[in-house]
């Protein structure tokens, strides 16, 4: 019986074999007449191949599946061609009546501008909660009062830090509320953040100390970093060197940073700030690029304290906190 | 008749669909999935390489390969093009610093062969802060309008709130339905 069987299955390999070629030439010759039609044939070839599966040698499941590829491959290809070509005559009719489109135009099609972008976005959004940006040789803290006109939303807030230079920066009066924190360009800074149920991104900054507890800390394109974290999924770094952790100082926990790590749970989740991911180093070693800060090289609760000092003592904070270079 | 072969066909007849989610770092698209999977949010990590998460939905399976996004993983994103049925775009509604790069992304995307055909879904995340760009903001700054090669769609959602995420997932199961089980 399994002869008879694989006899039969043979002749109609041969078969559909056959009725294969037979529709790829069809649908080579339709396609010059009739796109439409092309697909549709393209479509019920799949199909038949799909049910003669059951039956084909595996070579032939593997051959002509490959030859339906190619085929759908080509009729995609003469389609893209000619829909680009229609797509030119029906523009100057469209364009009239969608005003969007005709704004947009000028600039080509291929590369979103961010002038573009931004013209699209100016007129209904007042950008992000908190921003900070062009700062230098300062002491900044941040307050819920002095951040646009967002005081009377107590809902999630965000909050941006850009080109920072030599400077202290102090958020944790607004943290509790943050869901984001994206700092970008921040060089010889200090930025100190309570806990927030959210994400912390730093990109391309060097020598700087970040403080902060929150859900998820990405580094990438930086050198030179401190990081006191809480954190409670794997920190990761991406195309940077010198970077050392070190848990979230237990100087710095007052009685109100305890209830904002109350409140926002994630203290309910165990610290993960030496569990760090190294995307340049997928090795079973240690990474070069990161190590762990051993208790001996922490700051001492002297350090920590000028950041309450209310003569704000920038300099003296810079030099005692940021790494050696 | 192998018992490999009925297996295979057996599996042909079980209605499933092959979902890619990508997007930018940081724009939430492992929370997307386990806010679907009604798993915790609190810990999830960066992702370095890839989940696999599957749902029944609507009598579909649905296998859903998300992607890490970090800037050094994108390259190997062309490893999951194969045989895609649809694509999530997950994009950070309150990171308008790189909302041109997530652009410039998600064009050349949509330019690959391998993808042609795959219903695109554009999740405008985190709509829970207080800051981020509206949908139709985020369909302009993706240029939506200009891409006639996919069948698209865009949602605002938050994966926090869990917003709309379900109303998104419905469209595009359906649009996918609609092109691939017409025969069925």
């Amino acid at each position: 019986m399994a002869t008879a069987g694989s006899v039969a299955n043979a002749a109609a390999a041969a078969k559909f074999w056959d009725y294969f070629q037979q529709q790829k030439e069809t649908i080579n010759a339709l396609a010059a007449l009739s796109k439409e039609d092309a697909s549709q044939k393209i479509r019920e070839l799949d199909s038949s191949l799909r049910e003669a599966f059951i039956y084909l040698p595996p070579y032939d499941q593997k051959r002509l599946s490959k030859d339906l590829d190619e085929l759908r491959g080509q009729h995609h290809q003469q389609r893209a061609a000619s829909k680009q070509q229609g797509f030119k005559f029906k523009s100057a009719v469209v364009k009239p009546n969608n005003a969007l489109t005709t704004m947009s135009s000028p600039v080509t099609s291929e590369q979103p501008s961010s002038v573009n972008g931004d013209a699209h976005m100016s007129p209904s959004s007042a950008g992000p909660s908190h921003k900070y940006t062009g700062i230098s040789d300062s002491w900044i803290a941040a307050d819920m009062l002095s951040s646009l006109d967002k005081v009377d939303s107590p809902g999630p807030t965000d909050c941006e830090l850009r080109d920072i230079t030599n400077s202290v920066v102090d958020l944790r009066p607004i943290s509790h509320s943050l869901r984001a924190l994206n700092c970008h360009r921040i060089q010889s800074s200090i930025v100190i953040c309570g806990p927030f149920a959210g994400s912390m991104t730093v990109r391309d900054s060097n020598s700087c100390v970040f403080v902060l507890g929150t859900r998820q800390f990405r580094l990438e394109n930086s050198q030179g970093v401190d990081a006191y974290l809480h954190c409670t999924s794997h920190p990761i770094i991406e195309k940077s060197t010198g970077i050392r952790f070190a848990p979230y100082p237990m100087e710095l926990r007052t009685p109100r940073i305890e209830q904002e790590f109350y409140t926002t749970q994630l203290s309910l989740q165990p610290n993960s700030f030496d569990r760090v991911d190294d995307f340049n180093w997928l090795k079973r070693q240690a990474s070069p690029n990161w190590s762990i800060q051993q208790p001996t090289t922490l700051p001492s609760a002297d350090v920590w304290s000028l950041l309450d000092d209310t003569s704000k003592p920038r300099e003296k904070l810079v030099q005692a906190l940021l790494p050696a270079k | 008749m192998g018992l490999l072969s009925i297996i295979r066909k057996l599996r042909e007849k079980e209605k499933e669909m092959r979902i890619l989610v990508l997007g930018l770092d940081n724009a939430g698209k492992t929370t997307i999935m386990k806010r679907m999977n009604g798993e915790s949010i609190d810990t999830v990590s960066p992702t370095l390489g890839f989940n696999i998460t599957t749902l029944d939905f609507d009598g579909y399976k649905l296998n859903f390969w998300d992607v890490g996004g970090q800037r050094t993983i994108r390259p190997y994103w062309r490893n999951y093009f194969e045989q895609t049925d649809g694509i999530i775009w997950v994009v950070d509604s309150a990171d308008r610093e790189r909302m041109s790069d997530c652009a410039l992304e998600l064009s050349s995307l949509l330019k690959e062969d391998r993808l042609a055909g795959a219903s695109l879904l554009v999740l405008a995340n985190k709509q829970d802060i207080a800051g981020a760009l509206s949908e139709s903001e985020i369909q302009s700054a993706m240029q939506l309008n200009q891409h006639v090669t996919h069948h698209w769609a865009i949602k605002a959602c938050s994966a926090v709130t869990g917003e709309n995420l379900l109303e998104g997932l419905q469209w595009l199961v359906q649009d996918i339905a609609a092109h691939i089980y017409m025969f069925a």
